[in-house]
């Protein structure tokens, strides 16, 4: 966010009365949903063609920052498509990659428990980027 | 008992002790004003005479603040339907702000509510709705070849006639239902759905039926074409939205599935589905980490535990502080001090992981134009030498308190001497069970930017563990390893140091900053640091100030769908830091 917002965000949130994630939207402007989801993009694709701001950091070299191997290992959707079933945290997250192969489309959904609907309250989103 | 559990029980303790310990005047607690909102649990289906699979769990939020309430009564009761509540229906919120109870159906099918209510403050309440259902079964779709977009007709038994309770899906993908009886339902096939056999199954919530039927799709299927760098959000809690991508050599896509929740400790089962062309249909679902019931939080940590913990008694401090008979939210000064001089004695308090202070004697081994440091007299010998403590002062006068300073805010003077004291004390090695996984490296209280309380030494300070390297005071610690730890420690606590100030102090905030945003913003003191040297060509120095910051950013990118960014699941750990620091940086 820092690198992002800049403008002395990381003071403007330090010296304020306000709280979490209060805080955070009300310095940077942004609701915590978009922010959040820009920011998750970011943690995978900083570094690669695909990732350009917001969906990546605008200065920080986040794979060089990390040194390495890169940590961040998405569950890997196979030729014959993949049914995951899992519970997040609030303000979590999972990530999933599929490498396509020539003539054969996926299709991708997300669902709440059992492929239900999901429960209003748990604000369950998915974000599809197009990678390479 | 793992070592770091130990740990965290004897801080609850410490807490508990402290509160009492620490309080120098009777004061009144203010009744706090409430919000209770809904965790998880709310509308699920459940076949009649059954235990819900998911417990319905509420938080209880301060209303001001937002951030959880811990030891707050909640009363559960049935309001509709036939159902009871399985074990205590009082219950009291845990650390976490959160409680939770389960449900078992009666035998009647319908609607049921379950309403949870702040006991004290009885108009503060919310409620679940849930039903209680029969089994559906599924026994013929018509016809059993067609094409995406076209609709079918699904027969069978206990359906509901509310269209949009039945779930129907096409091997993982949901169908919109068109018209509904008990025994017949109206379904499109989804447009993504590509030419293959597919397996319909029919659910109610989570009840499913026991059989599937098939169905040929022959086309029909809407592709959606993307260029490198294209986005799709889907925000669809119905679960209807389906995205059809072209697949072609060299392309790839990568689906994030989050939940943008910020209420804490709950957790929101979801299923992902990636459904190929041509194909077999997919295999049942998988778990993509553990079962609800089983999902573990990371490995807790001794640094994080204590954290934790010192600021929850920072925030008990700042209530009372806020709700004080004097109301007094103005700085409180300790009175002038002379600047430390090298050689001079001194005795401070230290908080221990039992609740009490610790009286330690120091001396005065380096003092700089900012940090004053002070060694405890029982430090184990091989400790470090002036040098090396000159060294540390260095940094901080040099690089920590002007980059901390000018990116974050101004630290108080209480003491009217402007030196910050960092003391150099064994009382820090001992805040570490032997044998834990990682240790507490240092702290800052901001008790003791409250002079008039208990246990303050009122001034700015401070606390770093020595080098132990034969383990009097805890497991072995070497020089060399403290010394390496010790730098990002204080850009770390400076920080807290500062918010305390500028939050607290400053401008009378009533309740403390949320945990991990509290920790980020303190971690990303080291990256200001670290950036800085990096600015000088010391790249030494930059990694040094950069070690932990990258080593839990890499522990959080491991596994980021176990960690909630915004909440301490349990005991805190390295991981959550990490998060936090990346969603900063």
């Amino acid at each position: 966010m820092d690198d992002r917002i800049g403008g002395g965000v990381l003071g403007r949130l330090t010296r304020t009365v306000r709280t979490g994630v209060t805080n955070v939207e009300a310095e940077s402007g942004l609701a915590w949903e978009d922010l959040v989801a820009d920011w998750w993009s970011a943690a995978y694709l900083d570094g690669l063609p695909a990732g350009v701001p917001p969906r990546a950091y605008p200065t920080v070299n986040l794979r060089g920052f990390l040194g390495g191997s890169f940590p961040l290992l998405p569950t890997p959707v196979g030729s014959a498509g993949l049914e995951a079933s899992g519970a997040l945290w609030s303000s979590s997250a999972a990530y999933y990659i599929v490498n396509a192969t020539a003539g054969v489309s996926v299709s991708l959904r997300l669902g709440g428990q059992a492929g239900g609907p999901s429960a209003a309250q748990s604000v369950l989103r998915m974000r599809i980027i197009r990678v390479s | 008992m793992r070592g770091a559990g130990r740990l965290a029980a004897r801080v609850r303790a410490a807490l508990l002790v402290s509160a009492v310990a620490g309080c120098t005047s009777q004061t009144t607690v203010a009744h706090i004003p409430l919000d209770l909102v809904i965790g998880s649990g709310d509308g699920q289906f459940g076949v009649v005479g059954s235990q819900l699979p998911t417990p319905l769990r509420v938080v209880a939020q301060a209303a001001a603040s937002g951030l959880p309430r811990e030891d707050v009564t909640v009363l559960l009761d049935v309001t509709q339907g036939g159902a009871t509540l399985v074990g205590a229906t009082t219950t009291v919120t845990d650390s976490t702000g959160s409680t939770e109870v389960r449900v078992r159906l009666g035998s009647s099918p319908g609607p049921v509510r379950v309403r949870a209510r702040v006991a004290d403050q009885p108009n503060v309440s919310t409620e679940f709705g849930l039903f209680g259902v029969l089994q559906p079964t599924v026994s013929s779709i018509a016809p059993t070849t067609t094409t995406a977009g076209a609709t079918v007709t699904l027969t069978g038994t206990s359906f509901s006639p509310v269209p949009d309770h039945n779930v129907v899906l096409f091997s993982g993908v949901r169908g919109r239902v068109l018209a509904a009886t008990s025994t017949s339902l109206q379904v499109v096939v989804p447009r993504c759905i590509p030419v293959r056999d597919v397996e319909v199954h029919m659910q109610l919530g989570v009840v499913a039926s026991a059989d599937t039927v098939g169905l040929t799709v022959t086309g029909g299927i809407v592709l959606e074409p993307m260029n490198v760098g294209d986005v799709i959000d889907v925000a669809d809690d119905a679960g209807f939205e389906c995205h059809a991508l072209p697949g072609s050599s060299g392309t790839s896509y990568l689906a994030v599935v989050y939940s943008v929740s910020t209420v804490g400790a709950a957790q929101h089962p979801y299923r992902f589905t990636a459904l190929a062309s041509p194909g077999p249909v997919p295999s049942p679902p998988r778990a993509a980490q553990p079962a609800h019931a089983e999902l573990q939080g990371p490995a807790p940590d001794p640094q994080a535990i204590w954290d934790q913990h010192v600021r929850d008694l920072e925030g008990a401090l700042i209530r009372e502080r806020a709700t004080g008979p004097a109301g007094s939210i103005a700085p409180s000064v300790s009175g002038p001090a002379a600047v430390p001089a090298v050689g001079e004695r001194r005795s401070f308090s230290v908080f221990n992981a039992q609740g009490t202070f610790d009286q330690v004697g120091a001396v005065a081994q380096f003092v700089g134009t900012r940090a004053a440091i002070f060694v405890d007299t029982l430090a184990p010998p091989g400790g470090f030498d002036i040098g090396e403590l000159a060294t540390f002062a260095a940094r901080f006068d040099q690089v920590i308190h002007p980059q901390v300073t000018t990116t974050f805010g101004a630290a108080s003077d209480l003491d009217a001497n402007g030196r910050i004291v960092v003391l150099f004390t064994p009382a820090v090695n001992r805040l570490t069970p032997r044998g834990a996984s990682g240790f507490v490296g240092g702290f800052f209280f901001g008790n003791d930017l409250l002079p008039s309380r208990t246990g303050s030494n009122g001034g700015e300070v401070f606390y770093a563990l020595v080098p132990d390297p034969t383990g009097i005071h805890s497991s072995a610690r070497s020089k060399a390893l403290v010394a390496s730890v010790v730098p990002a420690i204080l850009a770390h606590e400076f920080q807290h140091m500062v918010h305390f100030n500028e939050r607290v102090l400053v401008r009378g905030a009533p309740a403390q900053e949320a945990l991990w945003l509290s920790e980020a913003l303190a971690q990303m003191a080291e990256e200001v640091v670290a950036r800085a040297y990096q600015w000088l060509g010391d790249s030494a120095s930059d990694s040094i100030f950069r070690s932990g910051t990258r080593a839990r950013s890499r522990q959080y990118l491991q596994r980021p769908d176990t960690v909630s960014v915004i909440v301490t699941t349990g005991q805190g750990s390295l991981p959550e830091r990490g998060g936090g620091f990346l969603a900063l940086l």
